[in-house]
Protein backbone atom coordinates (compact mmCIF):
# COMPACT_ATOMS: atom_id res chain seq x y z
CA UNK A 1 0.00 0.00 0.00
CA UNK A 2 1.49 3.45 -1.09
CA UNK A 3 -1.26 5.52 0.28
CA UNK A 4 -1.56 6.22 4.00
CA UNK A 5 -5.08 5.50 6.13
CA UNK A 6 -6.56 8.60 5.90
CA UNK A 7 -5.55 9.60 1.91
CA UNK A 8 -7.63 6.13 1.48
CA UNK A 9 -10.46 7.33 3.52
CA UNK A 10 -10.73 10.69 1.72
CA UNK A 11 -10.34 8.71 -1.19
CA UNK A 12 -13.26 6.59 -0.28
CA UNK A 13 -15.25 9.45 1.12
CA UNK A 14 -15.16 12.07 -2.11
CA UNK A 15 -16.19 8.64 -4.16
CA UNK A 16 -19.31 7.23 -2.48
CA UNK A 17 -20.44 10.87 -2.04
CA UNK A 18 -24.01 11.06 -0.32
CA UNK A 19 -24.21 7.46 -0.26
CA UNK A 20 -21.75 6.94 2.53
CA UNK A 21 -23.31 7.10 6.00
CA UNK A 22 -19.80 7.11 7.79
CA UNK A 23 -16.43 6.19 6.87
CA UNK A 24 -13.93 5.32 9.50
CA UNK A 25 -10.72 3.16 9.57
CA UNK A 26 -10.41 0.54 11.96
CA UNK A 27 -7.70 -1.70 13.13
CA UNK A 28 -6.02 -1.44 9.49
CA UNK A 29 -8.92 -1.06 7.40
CA UNK A 30 -11.42 1.60 5.66
CA UNK A 31 -14.40 0.89 6.10
CA UNK A 32 -17.56 2.81 4.70
CA UNK A 33 -21.50 2.50 5.73
CA UNK A 34 -23.51 2.95 2.71
CA UNK A 35 -27.26 3.74 2.13
CA UNK A 36 -28.64 0.24 1.82
CA UNK A 37 -30.66 1.44 -1.10
CA UNK A 38 -27.54 2.49 -3.24
CA UNK A 39 -25.56 -0.64 -2.80
CA UNK A 40 -25.25 -1.15 -6.39
CA UNK A 41 -24.52 2.13 -7.51
CA UNK A 42 -21.79 2.50 -4.23
CA UNK A 43 -19.91 -0.62 -5.74
CA UNK A 44 -19.90 -0.23 -9.45
CA UNK A 45 -18.62 3.79 -9.14
CA UNK A 46 -15.78 2.13 -6.32
CA UNK A 47 -14.99 -0.56 -9.03
CA UNK A 48 -14.58 1.83 -12.68
CA UNK A 49 -13.51 5.15 -10.96
CA UNK A 50 -10.05 5.66 -11.80
CA UNK A 51 -8.33 6.89 -8.39
CA UNK A 52 -9.86 3.60 -6.58
CA UNK A 53 -10.08 0.89 -9.07
CA UNK A 54 -11.18 -1.39 -6.65
CA UNK A 55 -11.93 -4.14 -9.04
CA UNK A 56 -11.86 -7.67 -6.93
CA UNK A 57 -14.90 -8.60 -4.64
CA UNK A 58 -13.42 -10.54 -1.92
CA UNK A 59 -15.86 -11.81 -0.22
CA UNK A 60 -19.61 -10.71 0.74
CA UNK A 61 -21.07 -11.84 3.90
CA UNK A 62 -23.55 -10.56 6.52
CA UNK A 63 -23.14 -10.51 10.35
CA UNK A 64 -26.21 -11.10 12.50
CA UNK A 65 -26.22 -8.92 15.13
CA UNK A 66 -29.14 -9.56 17.75
CA UNK A 67 -30.76 -7.80 19.13
CA UNK A 68 -29.98 -4.81 17.87
CA UNK A 69 -32.15 -3.08 15.01
CA UNK A 70 -31.39 -3.25 12.12
CA UNK A 71 -30.38 -7.19 12.65
CA UNK A 72 -27.90 -7.39 9.76
CA UNK A 73 -24.84 -6.25 8.88
CA UNK A 74 -24.15 -6.87 4.62
CA UNK A 75 -20.39 -6.52 4.74
CA UNK A 76 -18.32 -6.56 0.96
CA UNK A 77 -15.05 -6.32 0.94
CA UNK A 78 -13.16 -4.70 -2.69
CA UNK A 79 -9.36 -5.06 -2.91
CA UNK A 80 -7.59 -3.60 -5.81
CA UNK A 81 -4.94 -5.49 -7.28
CA UNK A 82 -3.37 -2.06 -9.80
CA UNK A 83 -3.68 0.02 -6.69
CA UNK A 84 -3.13 -2.09 -3.44
CA UNK A 85 -5.52 -1.30 -0.94
CA UNK A 86 -8.81 -2.44 0.62
CA UNK A 87 -12.28 -0.74 1.28
CA UNK A 88 -14.51 -2.18 3.18
CA UNK A 89 -18.30 -1.27 2.26
CA UNK A 90 -21.22 -2.36 4.94
CA UNK A 91 -24.86 -1.63 4.62
CA UNK A 92 -27.34 -2.28 7.33
CA UNK A 93 -30.55 -4.78 6.28
CA UNK A 94 -33.77 -4.93 8.77
CA UNK A 95 -35.22 -8.29 9.22
CA UNK A 96 -39.12 -8.27 8.42
CA UNK A 97 -40.65 -8.97 11.24
CA UNK A 98 -42.88 -11.71 10.28
CA UNK A 99 -41.08 -14.94 10.74
CA UNK A 100 -41.86 -16.45 6.93
CA UNK A 101 -40.78 -13.75 5.54
CA UNK A 102 -37.22 -12.99 4.77
CA UNK A 103 -35.52 -10.10 4.48
CA UNK A 104 -34.61 -8.51 0.90
CA UNK A 105 -31.45 -6.75 -1.04
CA UNK A 106 -29.91 -5.68 -4.03
CA UNK A 107 -27.51 -8.91 -5.53
CA UNK A 108 -24.46 -7.36 -6.72
CA UNK A 109 -23.67 -10.05 -9.40
CA UNK A 110 -24.09 -7.82 -11.93
CA UNK A 111 -21.19 -5.86 -10.87
CA UNK A 112 -18.98 -8.62 -9.69
CA UNK A 113 -19.50 -12.44 -10.97
CA UNK A 114 -17.75 -13.75 -7.81
CA UNK A 115 -21.31 -12.31 -5.86
CA UNK A 116 -23.27 -15.45 -7.37
CA UNK A 117 -21.80 -17.87 -4.92
CA UNK A 118 -21.02 -15.82 -2.08
CA UNK A 119 -24.82 -14.43 -2.25
CA UNK A 120 -26.25 -18.22 -2.26
CA UNK A 121 -24.23 -18.82 0.23
CA UNK A 122 -25.48 -15.81 2.40
CA UNK A 123 -29.48 -16.90 1.46
CA UNK A 124 -28.33 -20.77 2.40
CA UNK A 125 -27.12 -19.53 5.72
CA UNK A 126 -28.36 -16.32 7.10
CA UNK A 127 -31.94 -16.60 5.11
CA UNK A 128 -31.35 -12.58 2.99
CA UNK A 129 -32.99 -13.07 -0.29
CA UNK A 130 -31.01 -11.00 -3.00
CA UNK A 131 -33.54 -9.37 -5.70
CA UNK A 132 -32.12 -9.95 -9.17
CA UNK A 133 -29.92 -12.73 -8.70
CA UNK A 134 -29.35 -15.12 -11.17
CA UNK A 135 -29.97 -18.37 -9.87
CA UNK A 136 -30.68 -18.37 -5.84
CA UNK A 137 -30.61 -21.22 -4.25
CA UNK A 138 -28.99 -22.69 -1.04
CA UNK A 139 -25.37 -23.99 -1.65
CA UNK A 140 -23.56 -25.74 1.25
CA UNK A 141 -27.07 -27.41 2.57
CA UNK A 142 -29.05 -29.68 0.93
CA UNK A 143 -32.28 -27.95 -0.94
CA UNK A 144 -34.34 -29.68 1.77
CA UNK A 145 -33.35 -28.12 4.73
CA UNK A 146 -35.38 -25.92 7.30
CA UNK A 147 -34.12 -22.58 8.49
CA UNK A 148 -30.82 -20.67 8.01
CA UNK A 149 -27.95 -21.76 10.68
CA UNK A 150 -25.57 -18.90 11.12
CA UNK A 151 -28.58 -16.75 12.42
CA UNK A 152 -28.56 -16.72 16.53
CA UNK A 153 -31.64 -18.19 17.40
CA UNK A 154 -30.71 -21.58 15.45
CA UNK A 155 -28.97 -23.65 18.40
CA UNK A 156 -25.76 -24.48 17.27
CA UNK A 157 -26.03 -28.16 17.63
CA UNK A 158 -28.96 -28.10 15.70
CA UNK A 159 -32.68 -28.34 15.51
CA UNK A 160 -34.72 -31.06 17.09
CA UNK A 161 -38.13 -30.88 15.16
CA UNK A 162 -38.08 -29.16 11.16
CA UNK A 163 -41.18 -28.21 9.33
CA UNK A 164 -43.29 -30.93 8.74
CA UNK A 165 -43.03 -32.71 5.06
CA UNK A 166 -39.52 -30.92 4.34
CA UNK A 167 -37.05 -33.62 4.69
CA UNK A 168 -39.54 -35.57 1.83
CA UNK A 169 -36.43 -35.41 -0.80
CA UNK A 170 -38.57 -34.84 -4.74
CA UNK A 171 -35.50 -36.57 -6.01
CA UNK A 172 -37.40 -36.78 -9.53
CA UNK A 173 -38.20 -32.90 -9.39
CA UNK A 174 -34.98 -31.75 -8.00
CA UNK A 175 -32.47 -33.82 -9.72
CA UNK A 176 -34.40 -34.19 -12.84
CA UNK A 177 -34.55 -30.97 -14.10
CA UNK A 178 -31.61 -29.96 -16.28
CA UNK A 179 -31.95 -26.25 -15.06
CA UNK A 180 -30.08 -27.65 -11.82
CA UNK B 1 -19.86 -42.58 -12.38
CA UNK B 2 -23.46 -42.78 -10.85
CA UNK B 3 -26.96 -42.18 -12.92
CA UNK B 4 -27.23 -41.54 -16.50
CA UNK B 5 -30.35 -39.81 -17.87
CA UNK B 6 -30.84 -39.41 -21.59
CA UNK B 7 -32.85 -37.16 -22.77
CA UNK B 8 -33.66 -36.93 -26.29
CA UNK B 9 -33.56 -32.63 -27.61
CA UNK B 10 -34.75 -31.54 -31.22
CA UNK B 11 -30.82 -31.15 -32.18
CA UNK B 12 -28.77 -33.84 -31.30
CA UNK B 13 -29.02 -35.68 -28.35
CA UNK B 14 -27.97 -33.99 -24.72
CA UNK B 15 -26.46 -36.51 -22.10
CA UNK B 16 -26.20 -35.73 -17.92
CA UNK B 17 -23.49 -36.74 -16.82
CA UNK B 18 -23.51 -37.07 -12.73
CA UNK B 19 -19.16 -36.88 -12.07
CA UNK B 20 -20.52 -37.38 -8.87
CA UNK B 21 -18.91 -36.58 -5.19
CA UNK B 22 -16.93 -40.24 -5.47
CA UNK B 23 -14.61 -39.90 -7.96
CA UNK B 24 -10.82 -39.91 -8.11
CA UNK B 25 -10.23 -36.81 -10.10
CA UNK B 26 -12.50 -34.51 -8.11
CA UNK B 27 -10.12 -34.37 -5.52
CA UNK B 28 -12.70 -34.42 -3.04
CA UNK B 29 -16.85 -34.45 -2.25
CA UNK B 30 -17.30 -32.08 -5.54
CA UNK B 31 -20.20 -33.49 -7.17
CA UNK B 32 -20.38 -31.87 -11.07
CA UNK B 33 -23.66 -32.33 -13.02
CA UNK B 34 -22.41 -32.15 -16.55
CA UNK B 35 -25.25 -31.67 -19.49
CA UNK B 36 -22.60 -33.39 -22.50
CA UNK B 37 -23.51 -33.61 -26.23
CA UNK B 38 -20.88 -36.48 -27.21
CA UNK B 39 -17.83 -35.64 -25.79
CA UNK B 40 -18.35 -31.26 -25.37
CA UNK B 41 -19.70 -30.14 -22.17
CA UNK B 42 -22.36 -28.13 -22.63
CA UNK B 43 -23.55 -27.48 -19.42
CA UNK B 44 -21.49 -27.67 -15.81
CA UNK B 45 -23.40 -27.48 -12.86
CA UNK B 46 -21.02 -28.03 -9.96
CA UNK B 47 -23.07 -28.88 -6.63
CA UNK B 48 -21.15 -28.64 -3.28
CA UNK B 49 -21.61 -29.04 0.36
CA UNK B 50 -21.16 -32.26 0.82
CA UNK B 51 -18.15 -31.83 3.89
CA UNK B 52 -20.23 -28.76 5.21
CA UNK B 53 -19.33 -29.32 8.97
CA UNK B 54 -20.79 -25.63 9.94
CA UNK B 55 -17.14 -24.30 11.08
CA UNK B 56 -18.74 -20.77 11.38
CA UNK B 57 -21.39 -21.52 13.39
CA UNK B 58 -18.87 -23.93 15.94
CA UNK B 59 -16.88 -20.44 16.06
CA UNK B 60 -19.15 -18.78 17.60
CA UNK B 61 -19.37 -21.23 20.71
CA UNK B 62 -16.01 -21.57 21.12
CA UNK B 63 -13.56 -18.87 22.38
CA UNK B 64 -10.21 -17.40 20.46
CA UNK B 65 -8.05 -20.27 21.48
CA UNK B 66 -10.32 -23.14 20.57
CA UNK B 67 -10.76 -21.90 17.34
CA UNK B 68 -7.26 -22.72 16.34
CA UNK B 69 -7.80 -25.92 16.18
CA UNK B 70 -10.59 -25.65 13.51
CA UNK B 71 -9.26 -24.09 10.80
CA UNK B 72 -6.37 -26.28 10.16
CA UNK B 73 -8.88 -28.87 9.06
CA UNK B 74 -10.36 -26.67 6.72
CA UNK B 75 -7.49 -26.48 3.88
CA UNK B 76 -6.57 -29.87 5.42
CA UNK B 77 -3.45 -30.03 2.59
CA UNK B 78 -1.97 -26.61 4.16
CA UNK B 79 -2.87 -26.73 7.94
CA UNK B 80 -1.09 -23.44 9.19
CA UNK B 81 -1.93 -21.43 6.37
CA UNK B 82 -5.30 -21.35 8.08
CA UNK B 83 -4.21 -20.49 11.41
CA UNK B 84 -1.76 -18.41 10.30
CA UNK B 85 -4.93 -16.24 8.85
CA UNK B 86 -6.66 -16.18 11.67
CA UNK B 87 -4.52 -15.46 14.01
CA UNK B 88 -3.30 -12.44 12.04
CA UNK B 89 -7.06 -11.32 12.15
CA UNK B 90 -7.34 -11.64 15.86
CA UNK B 91 -4.12 -9.85 16.88
CA UNK B 92 -5.33 -7.21 14.41
CA UNK B 93 -8.53 -7.01 15.99
CA UNK B 94 -6.67 -6.54 19.35
CA UNK B 95 -3.15 -4.63 18.58
CA UNK B 96 -0.96 -7.02 19.52
CA UNK B 97 2.99 -6.99 17.67
CA UNK B 98 4.18 -10.45 17.36
CA UNK B 99 7.92 -10.56 18.32
CA UNK B 100 10.50 -10.82 15.33
CA UNK B 101 11.62 -14.53 15.85
CA UNK B 102 7.87 -15.84 16.00
CA UNK B 103 7.17 -13.84 12.83
CA UNK B 104 10.42 -15.71 11.36
CA UNK B 105 8.94 -19.33 12.00
CA UNK B 106 6.00 -18.47 10.82
CA UNK B 107 7.08 -17.15 7.68
CA UNK B 108 9.48 -20.66 7.50
CA UNK B 109 6.48 -22.60 8.37
CA UNK B 110 4.15 -20.96 5.86
CA UNK B 111 6.77 -21.59 2.72
CA UNK B 112 7.20 -25.32 3.96
CA UNK B 113 3.03 -25.57 3.78
CA UNK B 114 2.94 -24.06 0.39
CA UNK B 115 5.45 -26.37 -0.49
CA UNK B 116 3.29 -29.29 1.09
CA UNK B 117 0.17 -27.85 -0.68
CA UNK B 118 1.95 -27.77 -4.45
CA UNK B 119 3.51 -30.99 -3.70
CA UNK B 120 0.05 -32.76 -3.60
CA UNK B 121 -1.14 -30.82 -5.82
CA UNK B 122 1.25 -31.48 -8.78
CA UNK B 123 1.37 -35.32 -7.92
CA UNK B 124 -2.57 -35.53 -7.87
CA UNK B 125 -2.86 -33.35 -10.46
CA UNK B 126 -0.06 -35.36 -12.71
CA UNK B 127 -1.72 -38.70 -11.67
CA UNK B 128 -5.62 -37.22 -13.10
CA UNK B 129 -3.99 -36.44 -16.50
CA UNK B 130 -1.70 -40.53 -16.23
CA UNK B 131 1.53 -39.12 -15.32
CA UNK B 132 1.15 -41.56 -11.88
CA UNK B 133 4.84 -41.85 -11.31
CA UNK B 134 5.43 -38.41 -10.20
CA UNK B 135 2.58 -38.83 -7.59
CA UNK B 136 5.06 -41.14 -5.49
CA UNK B 137 8.01 -38.45 -5.82
CA UNK B 138 5.84 -35.75 -4.59
CA UNK B 139 4.08 -37.51 -1.75
CA UNK B 140 7.35 -39.38 -0.57
CA UNK B 141 8.71 -35.44 -0.48
CA UNK B 142 5.87 -34.34 1.59
CA UNK B 143 6.53 -36.82 4.32
CA UNK B 144 9.88 -35.11 5.25
CA UNK B 145 7.60 -31.65 5.46
CA UNK B 146 4.90 -33.81 7.77
CA UNK B 147 8.21 -35.18 9.74
CA UNK B 148 9.03 -31.31 10.04
CA UNK B 149 5.31 -30.48 11.08
CA UNK B 150 5.84 -33.39 14.02
CA UNK B 151 9.17 -32.26 15.44
CA UNK B 152 7.77 -28.60 15.29
CA UNK B 153 4.20 -29.25 16.15
CA UNK B 154 3.80 -32.27 17.69
CA UNK B 155 1.29 -33.56 14.94
CA UNK B 156 1.64 -34.65 11.71
CA UNK B 157 -1.23 -32.21 10.03
CA UNK B 158 -2.99 -30.37 12.52
CA UNK B 159 -0.59 -28.91 14.86
CA UNK B 160 -2.77 -25.79 16.28
CA UNK B 161 1.11 -24.45 16.46
CA UNK B 162 0.62 -20.99 15.33
CA UNK B 163 -0.99 -19.16 18.05
CA UNK B 164 -2.61 -15.63 18.88
CA UNK B 165 0.50 -13.27 19.81
CA UNK B 166 3.28 -15.56 18.28
CA UNK B 167 3.69 -19.44 18.40
CA UNK B 168 3.03 -21.52 21.18
CA UNK B 169 6.57 -22.51 21.53
CA UNK B 170 9.80 -22.02 20.49
CA UNK B 171 11.50 -24.31 17.35
CA UNK B 172 13.58 -27.55 18.89
CA UNK B 173 16.83 -28.72 18.45
CA UNK B 174 17.75 -29.95 15.14
CA UNK B 175 15.56 -27.38 13.50
CA UNK B 176 17.85 -26.01 11.73
CA UNK B 177 19.69 -28.70 10.35
CA UNK B 178 17.22 -30.86 9.45
CA UNK B 179 15.31 -27.62 7.72
CA UNK B 180 18.38 -26.16 5.74
CA UNK B 181 19.03 -30.17 4.55
CA UNK B 182 15.72 -30.18 3.19
CA UNK B 183 15.81 -27.14 1.72
CA UNK B 184 18.73 -26.90 -0.36
CA UNK B 185 17.67 -30.73 -2.11
CA UNK B 186 13.73 -29.78 -2.34
CA UNK B 187 14.90 -27.76 -5.66
CA UNK B 188 16.50 -31.07 -7.56
CA UNK B 189 13.01 -32.60 -6.83
CA UNK B 190 11.52 -29.87 -8.53
CA UNK B 191 13.44 -30.61 -11.23
CA UNK B 192 13.42 -34.30 -11.31
CA UNK B 193 9.67 -33.25 -11.65
CA UNK B 194 10.17 -30.60 -13.80
CA UNK B 195 12.06 -32.98 -16.19
CA UNK B 196 9.30 -35.35 -15.89
CA UNK B 197 6.41 -33.12 -16.90
CA UNK B 198 7.58 -29.47 -18.45
CA UNK B 199 8.57 -30.60 -21.75
CA UNK B 200 6.55 -34.16 -22.08
CA UNK B 201 4.74 -33.78 -25.34
CA UNK B 202 2.03 -35.79 -23.87
CA UNK B 203 1.43 -33.49 -20.57
CA UNK B 204 1.81 -30.40 -22.68
CA UNK B 205 -0.96 -31.88 -24.98
CA UNK B 206 -3.01 -32.21 -22.78
CA UNK B 207 -2.91 -28.71 -20.39
CA UNK B 208 -1.94 -25.96 -23.43
CA UNK B 209 -4.71 -23.98 -24.59
CA UNK B 210 -6.92 -25.27 -21.81
CA UNK B 211 -9.24 -23.64 -19.35
CA UNK B 212 -8.16 -20.15 -20.73
CA UNK B 213 -10.08 -17.31 -18.72
CA UNK B 214 -9.06 -13.36 -19.83
CA UNK B 215 -8.30 -10.64 -17.31
CA UNK B 216 -11.45 -9.41 -16.95
CA UNK B 217 -12.87 -12.52 -16.34
CA UNK B 218 -10.77 -13.24 -13.51
CA UNK B 219 -11.07 -10.33 -11.89
CA UNK B 220 -14.95 -10.39 -11.47
CA UNK B 221 -14.68 -13.91 -10.66
CA UNK B 222 -12.35 -12.72 -7.53
CA UNK B 223 -9.74 -15.40 -8.51
CA UNK B 224 -6.72 -14.23 -6.68
CA UNK B 225 -3.57 -16.29 -6.21
CA UNK B 226 -1.66 -18.25 -8.81
CA UNK B 227 -4.48 -18.36 -10.91
CA UNK B 228 -4.11 -14.27 -11.27
CA UNK B 229 -0.41 -14.65 -11.70
CA UNK B 230 -0.84 -17.01 -14.55
CA UNK B 231 -3.15 -14.31 -16.78
CA UNK B 232 -0.27 -11.75 -15.99
CA UNK B 233 -1.45 -9.62 -13.00
CA UNK B 234 1.30 -9.23 -10.85
CA UNK B 235 -0.71 -9.99 -7.59
CA UNK B 236 1.06 -11.40 -4.64
CA UNK B 237 -0.08 -10.69 -1.08
CA UNK B 238 3.22 -11.20 -0.10
CA UNK B 239 5.12 -8.42 -1.64
CA UNK B 240 1.66 -6.32 -2.12
CA UNK B 241 0.20 -5.84 1.56
CA UNK B 242 3.14 -7.95 3.33
CA UNK B 243 2.15 -9.22 6.84
CA UNK B 244 5.05 -11.25 9.19
CA UNK B 245 7.95 -8.79 7.78
CA UNK B 246 7.91 -10.43 4.37
CA UNK B 247 9.38 -7.43 3.09
CA UNK B 248 12.66 -8.26 4.67
CA UNK B 249 12.85 -11.27 2.70
CA UNK B 250 13.95 -11.40 -1.09
CA UNK B 251 11.80 -13.79 -3.73
CA UNK B 252 10.59 -13.29 -7.38
CA UNK B 253 6.39 -13.33 -8.06
CA UNK B 254 5.75 -15.82 -11.01
CA UNK B 255 4.16 -14.60 -13.89
CA UNK B 256 2.94 -16.10 -16.78
CA UNK B 257 0.61 -14.70 -20.09
CA UNK B 258 -1.07 -17.52 -21.34
CA UNK B 259 -3.84 -17.91 -18.59
CA UNK B 260 -4.18 -21.89 -19.48
CA UNK B 261 -3.68 -24.40 -17.36
CA UNK B 262 0.19 -24.98 -18.69
CA UNK B 263 0.73 -21.35 -17.58
CA UNK B 264 -0.82 -22.13 -13.96
CA UNK B 265 1.15 -25.50 -13.91
CA UNK B 266 4.72 -23.33 -14.46
CA UNK B 267 3.13 -20.54 -11.99
CA UNK B 268 2.95 -23.12 -9.05
CA UNK B 269 6.30 -24.84 -10.00
CA UNK B 270 8.22 -21.75 -9.86
CA UNK B 271 6.61 -20.97 -6.51
CA UNK B 272 8.19 -24.10 -5.21
CA UNK B 273 11.91 -22.65 -6.03
CA UNK B 274 11.04 -19.51 -4.38
CA UNK B 275 9.49 -21.38 -1.39
CA UNK B 276 12.86 -22.96 -0.29
CA UNK B 277 14.89 -19.73 -1.24
CA UNK B 278 12.76 -17.85 1.36
CA UNK B 279 13.05 -20.91 3.94
CA UNK B 280 16.98 -20.76 3.68
CA UNK B 281 16.68 -17.08 4.46
CA UNK B 282 14.40 -17.59 7.27
CA UNK B 283 16.73 -19.39 9.18
CA UNK B 284 19.36 -17.37 8.73
CA UNK B 285 17.20 -14.51 9.76
CA UNK B 286 16.41 -16.86 12.80
CA UNK B 287 20.26 -17.59 13.52
CA UNK B 288 21.02 -13.57 13.58
CA UNK B 289 18.39 -12.61 15.56
CA UNK B 290 19.44 -15.51 18.69
CA UNK B 291 17.09 -16.84 21.14
CA UNK B 292 14.18 -14.71 22.33
CA UNK B 293 10.82 -14.66 22.89
CA UNK B 294 8.30 -16.46 20.59
CA UNK B 295 5.04 -15.20 21.87
CA UNK B 296 3.67 -11.79 22.89
CA UNK B 297 4.84 -10.68 26.45
CA UNK B 298 1.13 -9.32 27.38
CA UNK B 299 -0.24 -11.62 29.70
CA UNK B 300 -4.08 -11.21 29.15
CA UNK B 301 -3.83 -12.46 25.73
CA UNK B 302 -1.00 -14.87 25.83
CA UNK B 303 -0.75 -17.58 28.06
CA UNK B 304 2.04 -16.69 31.29
CA UNK B 305 4.99 -19.34 31.52
CA UNK B 306 4.32 -21.88 34.05
CA UNK B 307 7.23 -21.01 35.62
CA UNK B 308 6.24 -17.51 35.79
CA UNK B 309 2.70 -18.27 36.78
CA UNK B 310 3.79 -20.56 39.72
CA UNK B 311 5.57 -17.95 41.49
CA UNK B 312 3.18 -14.78 41.29
CA UNK B 313 -0.43 -14.77 42.05
CA UNK B 314 -1.49 -12.26 39.69
CA UNK B 315 0.17 -14.79 36.99
CA UNK B 316 -1.50 -17.78 38.30
CA UNK B 317 -5.01 -15.85 37.51
CA UNK B 318 -3.76 -14.65 34.26
CA UNK B 319 -3.51 -18.40 33.50
CA UNK B 320 -6.61 -19.44 35.12
CA UNK B 321 -8.55 -16.83 33.15
CA UNK B 322 -6.68 -17.49 29.83
CA UNK B 323 -7.27 -21.44 29.88
CA UNK B 324 -10.98 -21.12 31.12
CA UNK B 325 -12.64 -18.60 29.71
CA UNK B 326 -9.73 -17.06 26.95
CA UNK B 327 -9.59 -13.71 26.51
CA UNK B 328 -11.77 -11.11 25.64
CA UNK B 329 -10.45 -8.44 22.64
CA UNK B 330 -12.03 -5.48 22.72
CA UNK B 331 -15.32 -5.13 20.64
CA UNK B 332 -14.64 -4.60 16.79
CA UNK B 333 -13.93 -5.99 12.94
CA UNK B 334 -10.60 -6.79 11.55
CA UNK B 335 -9.75 -8.79 8.17
CA UNK B 336 -6.06 -10.74 8.41
CA UNK B 337 -5.39 -12.50 4.94
CA UNK B 338 -2.21 -14.76 3.91
CA UNK B 339 -1.32 -15.64 0.31
CA UNK B 340 -2.47 -19.20 0.69
CA UNK B 341 -1.44 -21.73 -1.75
CA UNK B 342 -4.80 -21.58 -3.50
CA UNK B 343 -5.09 -17.61 -3.34
CA UNK B 344 -6.28 -15.11 -0.80
CA UNK B 345 -7.53 -16.78 2.16
CA UNK B 346 -8.58 -14.41 4.73
CA UNK B 347 -10.80 -14.30 8.23
CA UNK B 348 -12.98 -11.62 9.07
CA UNK B 349 -13.46 -11.82 12.72
CA UNK B 350 -16.21 -9.77 14.80
CA UNK B 351 -15.73 -9.29 18.36
CA UNK B 352 -18.45 -7.73 20.48
CA UNK B 353 -15.84 -7.57 23.74
CA UNK B 354 -16.63 -11.14 24.95
CA UNK B 355 -14.43 -14.37 25.15
CA UNK B 356 -16.41 -15.83 21.97
CA UNK B 357 -16.65 -13.96 18.61
CA UNK B 358 -19.61 -12.74 17.44
CA UNK B 359 -19.05 -13.76 13.95
CA UNK B 360 -15.80 -15.41 12.14
CA UNK B 361 -16.02 -15.94 8.25
CA UNK B 362 -14.05 -17.46 6.04
CA UNK B 363 -12.75 -16.17 2.42
CA UNK B 364 -11.57 -19.76 1.37
CA UNK B 365 -10.11 -19.46 -2.02
CA UNK B 366 -10.95 -22.38 -3.19
CA UNK B 367 -14.70 -21.60 -2.62
CA UNK B 368 -13.91 -18.56 -4.78
CA UNK B 369 -12.20 -20.37 -7.37
CA UNK B 370 -14.52 -23.11 -7.80
CA UNK B 371 -17.53 -20.65 -9.30
CA UNK B 372 -15.25 -19.95 -12.19
CA UNK B 373 -14.88 -23.52 -13.28
CA UNK B 374 -18.28 -23.14 -15.17
CA UNK B 375 -16.85 -21.10 -17.25
CA UNK B 376 -13.60 -22.57 -18.25
CA UNK B 377 -15.49 -25.72 -18.92
CA UNK B 378 -18.14 -24.96 -20.79
CA UNK B 379 -17.95 -25.60 -24.84
CA UNK B 380 -15.09 -28.10 -24.12
CA UNK B 381 -14.27 -31.40 -24.01
CA UNK B 382 -14.72 -33.85 -21.05
CA UNK B 383 -11.40 -34.87 -20.80
CA UNK B 384 -10.03 -31.51 -20.21
CA UNK B 385 -12.38 -30.46 -17.24
CA UNK B 386 -10.17 -32.63 -15.25
CA UNK B 387 -7.46 -31.16 -16.02
CA UNK B 388 -8.75 -28.01 -15.49
CA UNK B 389 -10.44 -29.18 -12.41
CA UNK B 390 -6.77 -30.07 -11.10
CA UNK B 391 -5.30 -26.40 -12.06
CA UNK B 392 -7.59 -24.60 -10.10
CA UNK B 393 -6.09 -27.01 -7.30
CA UNK B 394 -9.38 -27.12 -4.84
CA UNK B 395 -9.78 -28.15 -1.42
CA UNK B 396 -13.30 -29.45 -0.62
CA UNK B 397 -12.61 -28.90 3.12
CA UNK B 398 -11.99 -24.91 2.36
CA UNK B 399 -14.86 -24.71 -0.48
CA UNK B 400 -17.36 -26.53 2.10
CA UNK B 401 -16.02 -25.79 5.38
Amino acid sequence: MNMTFDEQKKLAEEVLGRMAVRVWVENGSVIAMVDTRYIIKALTDLRDHDETQLDVLTFMTAVDYTPREPRFTMVYELYSTSLRFRVRVQCQLADTGNENELPEIDSVSSVYRTAEWHERECYDLMGITFTGHPDLRRILLPENWDGHPLRKEYPFDGKRTWKPGCNVIDSQRMEGDLGL
Amino acid sequence: MGSIFVEEQEQGRRMLLNMGPQHPSTHGVLRLLLELSGERITKCVPHIGYLHTGIEKLSEVHNYTQNITHYPRMDYLSPMNNELAYCLAVEKLIGLEVPARADYIRVIMHEVTRCMSHLFWIGTHALDLGAASVFLYAVAEREKLLDLYEMVGGQRMMTSYIRVGGVKSDVPEGFDDYTRKWATEFPKLVDMINGLLTKNPIFTERTQNIGYLDRETCLSYGLMGPLLRAVGINQDLRKDMPYCRYDEFDFDVQLRDEGDVYARYLVRMGEMYESAKIVLQGLDKLKEIGPGRVMWEDDHFAPPKSTEAYVDIERQIHHFKYWTEGFKPPAGEAYGCVESSKGELGFYVVSDGEAKPLRVKIRGPSFVNLAALPEMVEGKLLADAVACIGSIDIVLGEVDR
